[in-house]
């Protein structure tokens, strides 16, 4: 397999897999919201999940 | 029979214990990593100091040693990266990438650093095999660079070593590489736009996200299965909210032992022989291309939201699809903020950050599939 055909892969699975995860993120996400979770679910945990604060790596 | 080590000291160990010395200097007294140059730096000078057998294979008189245990049975058969993997998920919130999905896209844009690095490095010389190892530099994840480095170019040990130094130290630069980058591919007026409130994410959705994602990538790129498995279930334990004892287990004090031996496996591959290398120079400097580029394409990716939305998304987050959590959106939200005080970008700057990580890991996955 030559460099050519690596990058070509390469970049083109990389698109193609997260554009499906984009897709799919955005299908369960309304799935869920839509059936699963009730309007007053309590509005801090919502708000604590959005604002998680957002940890170091530990330098990796 | 008891030799003087002094008298075996060459030049080339003698720079690498320098290097070695360097590297605890930077880590406690500039502070870049400190977690991980310490035992990295330590572990150099272990490495070259002469007549030890600290790094003796097993076929010489006084191996196996310490440090060849600790490379070839944890480091190169990929465990430690992956439990590092693991930590990383538990400390990761991917909230504000299911709160804005599509920033999904720009962490795949950030990836194209990798295979131009890739291209880049064919053209120097180097083979495809090794050039995958380099290119993976610009994926900007230390775990995933030395895991993917070992998969593929199993043996080369100064390649290896060169790219995980220069993973890990461009990932301590990207407050030096990714600003000059973003301001020239950005105008003042793009960098002062103010992004909207994100919307509300349940629990539910945060625990699907970590199962869901482990069975599509497995399904498409199953070599990119370990290292995205490993970071799923360190999520998971995070999201659960019945798992917290392992979460803090794996983020905690799992993730430090695995760091120890990281620092010590990378400092065995740091010997004068394999290091002090024209190729070592070649993949140093192929690293800050590689993360140049992948600052660039998530940028240029960026701007084409900026047009789509009409001006409504900020086209820096695009920067943030490197890798680097969370330095990478700490520079957005620092040029940001420089730029328009009323701007906070830093969770919107996360979605493409945490996809980045997604994005590099399944790139990873792509080129051991193709070239290990």
């Amino acid at each position: 397999m030559n460099a050519i055909e690596v990058i070509i892969i390469g970049i083109g699975v990389v698109f193609i897999t997260l554009s499906i995860l984009t897709l799919s993120t955005y299908f369960f996400g309304y799935i869920v919201n839509k059936f699963f979770v009730s309007e007053d679910e309590d509005e801090k945990k919502k708000v604590a999940a959005i604002v998680a604060a957002i940890h170091s790596r530990g330098g990796h | 029979m008891f030799e003087i080590g002094l008298l075996a000291l060459t030049w080339r160990s003698l720079v690498m214990i320098i290097v070695g010395v360097i590297l605890i200097y930077l880590g406690i007294a500039k502070k870049m990593e400190p977690l991980l140059l310490g035992p990295i730096g330590f572990a150099v000078i272990l490495a070259n100091i002469p007549l030890s057998g600290i790094t003796a294979d097993a076929t010489t008189d006084i191996g196996p040693g310490l440090l060849y245990i600790i490379y070839t049975e944890l480091i190169a058969t990929g465990i430690i990266p992956l439990i590092i993997f693991l930590g990383i998920g538990t400390m990761t919130d991917f909230s504000p990438l299911l709160a804005n999905p599509k920033t999904f896209l720009l962490g795949a844009a950030a990836q194209i650093g990798i295979f131009l690095a890739l291209g880049l490095s064919i053209i120097l010389g180097f083979d495809i095999s090794q050039a995958a190892a380099i290119g993976i530099i610009g994926g900007a994840d230390g775990p995933t660079a030395i895991y993917t480095a070992t998969q593929i170019i199993e043996g080369q040990e100064g390649i290896i070593a060169a790219v995980t130094v220069s993973a890990y130290s461009y990932m301590a630069l990207v407050p030096i590489i990714q600003p000059p980058i973003i301001k020239a591919l950005t105008t003042q007026k793009q960098r002062k736009i103010k992004m909207g409130k994100m919307r509300e994410v349940s629990q539910l959705e945060m625990i699907i996200f970590p199962i869901g994602v482990t069975i599509i990538i497995g399904l498409i790129v199953p070599t990119a299965l370990p290292l995205v498995g490993m970071l799923m279930l360190g999520n998971l334990f995070r999201v659960s909210g019945v798992m917290d004892r392992l979460s803090d287990v794996g983020g905690g004090a799992l993730m430090d032992i695995a760091t120890i031996m990281l620092g010590l496996g990378v400092g065995f591959l740091m010997t004068g022989n394999s290091f002090i290398q024209l190729e070592t120079l070649k993949i140093l400097l192929l690293g800050v291309f590689a993360f140049a580029t992948a600052t660039a394409g998530g940028t240029l990716f960026g701007q084409i939201f900026y047009k789509l939305s009409k001006g409504k998304i900020n086209p820096m987050i695009g920067a943030a699809g490197v890798s680097a959590v969370p330095m990478a959106s700490r520079v957005v939200q620092k040029i940001g903020q420089k730029e328009n005080p009323a701007s906070h970008l830093l969770m919107h700057a996360m979605g493409p950050n945490v996809a980045g990580v997604i994005g590099s890991a399944t790139a990873a996955g792509i080129l051991i599939g193709l070239l290990a």
